[in-house]
């Protein structure tokens, strides 16, 4: 059916998720009197689902190439020698041969599984020896916070004693389930000890953390949870999306200027930072220090940016650092360590209602507080 | 940085849901001795068995992160059935008709809602990717770029240096309908 380039451009918004409650309504009360577009609206969501299918393919298709020519390496070797004169045999003398074949490609298989039970015993009692070491340095740790409260008490009523710590607070979000965070490095730079907390997902327990890698250009700070066993109890719902840098696109933020999460919207006031600086750019949202290393988030719940500790609250604006940079930091620490970008692909909030949104990718927003030497 | 363990079948289901190499490669490898063994006594060479692992592989991927299979049975059991169902439709198509297969794993019956919606993904990936590749560029790069990277109007206008806005929703505009045409002479749609 050929519609014209508005009615398409409306069915776009329809399946992107664009229209809000009430023109969704509207348009597919249009679709009930119109099959010709609900037919229209049907083909073209089988093309995006069909797009979609076909980007996800590509990838796997990619990894499985690698897969394949490491297999030929490794395991395949014996096969390999074996392999031509039992084919070409078998062309032959079909039944005999084949059987011989199966049964050393079985008794090959099988031995291959019993070396890997042992290994994963092994994995298995390591584990729990790992579990309860982290259940005793827990132990450890409490009687070590309650000895320094003391401490801090008896300073305190000594007026002459000045306190011990003092702190900055801020907030941050995963960039893998392993305990991998991205957040504003003015931050969490020079601090003593750094806890992040996620009433949400853990409540009353505080993650320990430390800086491991840094952009200092562009004011970020990939931090690790010190928990080598720790993984986030779910995927990540968002995606890092650059390029959506459009004047007046509305935005929203989650973040910990407060204790308690808070929510906070506004729209996108300049591609640039501050002085026209090009690697951040300016939004009309207020936003407090704690605001500082939180995500600023399209309406679809792709995240545009990290809110920069630098130059924010002058006169109103704030300042968030282009994903593309959280990009670039992400690439080079992964190649640092040699290790798999691990990159969250899937937007998995877009179809949510505005309240459920929110609520789901606030879980996963986490407070950072920093301990400070006095010296600072 | 933490090495994620995978202990177990459900393990590997986590790490394909979230997109884990090692996970995926895991699976890959360990699974292909027997599909290939099972192909090549099946009437199939080396070069079958390599597509219609590949094949299944993918729609297992699909199968996982669509919810489709959660670890109800084991991983290669599961993989080799949809490995085994594909090869025989295969051999039907070739006019190949087996009397007896020599099987290497247990399987797991498929539901022909089950088949017809695994038939339909892959022919609606299949004709995707010949579609694309028949539209070529910009088109494919432009479309890409709008759907799935959720790029704006006006950044895509500054990327392709096209005049306005107004040229690129209608450079877009075409190019989906070129899509569309091209799609859909191949779909089916059931």
């Amino acid at each position: 059916m050929d519609l014209n380039i508005e009615m398409y451009e409306q069915i776009d918004r329809y399946l992107l998720g664009e229209l809000s409650d009430e023109e969704k309504l509207k348009f597919e009360q249009l679709m009930v009197d119109n099959p010709d577009l609900t037919q229209a609206v049907e083909d073209q969501e089988t093309l995006l689902r069909a797009m979609d299918e076909h980007e996800e393919s590509v990838e796997t298709e990619q990894k499985m190439d690698k897969f394949h020519k490491d297999l030929d390496k490794s395991t395949y070797q014996i096969e390999l020698t074996r392999r031509g004169k039992v084919i070409s045999r078998r062309r032959r003398i079909f039944s005999t041969i084949s059987i011989a074949a199966s049964v050393s490609i079985i008794t090959f298989i099988s031995s291959w599984f019993i070396i890997t039970k042992k290994q994963i015993k092994k994995i298995v009692a390591t584990n729990e020896l790992k579990d309860r070491i982290e259940e005793l340095s827990g132990e450890v740790e409490k009687a070590l916070v309650y000895t320094k409260e003391v401490v801090d008490s008896i300073s305190a009523a000594n007026e002459t004693r000045p306190q011990i710590e003092k702190y900055s607070f801020g907030t941050c979000i995963p960039i893998n389930d392993n305990g991998l965070f991205v957040t504003s490095l003015h931050l969490v730079k020079n601090g003593k000890r750094i806890a992040l907390e996620n009433q949400s997902l853990y409540p009353n327990k505080k993650l320990s953390a430390t800086l491991i890698y840094q952009d200092e250009t562009h004011d970020l700070g990939l931090i690790q949870v010190k928990d080598s066993g720790f993984a986030l109890p779910a995927q990540l719902p968002y995606t890092f999306k650059s390029g959506q840098l459009d004047l007046g696109r509305e935005i929203f933020t989650l973040g910990y200027p407060k204790q308690d999460i808070v929510y906070g919207d506004g729209s996108i006031s300049s591609f640039t930072g501050f002085k026209s600086d090009t690697t951040t750019f300016q939004l009309s949202i207020p936003v407090n220090p704690g605001n500082s290393g939180g995500p600023i988030f399209s309406e679809r719940g792709d995240v545009l940016g990290i809110i920069t500790a630098r130059h924010s609250s002058q006169m109103g604006s704030a300042y968030a650092v282009k994903t593309k940079h959280v990009e670039d930091l992400i690439d080079k620490y992964y190649t640092a360590v040699e290790e798999e970008v691990n990159l969250s692909t899937k937007n998995r909030v877009s179809r949510l209602s505005k309240t459920d949104r929110i609520k789901t990718l606030g879980e996963f927003v986490f407070r950072v507080k920093v301990y400070r030497p006095l010296e600072d | 940085m933490a090495r994620r363990q995978y202990n177990s079948d459900q393990d590997l289901v986590d790490g394909v849901i979230r997109n884990h190499e090692i996970a995926m490669s895991i699976i890959y490898k360990s699974n292909f001795p027997t599909i290939r063994a099972f192909i090549i006594n099946n009437s199939g060479n080396e070069v079958d068995a390599k597509d219609i692992f590949q094949e299944s592989f993918m729609i297992l991927v699909r199968n996982i992160r669509e919810g489709r299979f959660k670890g109800e049975s084991k991983i290669k059991t599961y993989l080799y059935s949809i490995c085994r169902r594909q090869w025989l439709k295969e051999l039907g198509k070739r006019k190949k008709f087996v009397f007896a297969l020599h099987d290497y794993e247990e399987f797991v019956d498929f539901a022909k809602v089950e088949e017809d919606d695994i038939d339909r993904y892959h022919d609606r990936v299949t004709t995707m990717n010949n579609s694309l590749a028949e539209l070529g560029e910009p088109c494919g790069e432009l479309l890409k770029s709008f759907y799935l990277h959720n790029t704006g109007i006006g950044e895509l206008t500054r990327m392709f240096g096209y005049k306005n806005d107004d040229s690129t929703k209608n450079q877009k505009y075409k190019c989906m309908q070129r899509l569309r045409k091209v799609f859909f002479s191949s779909y089916q749609v059931k």
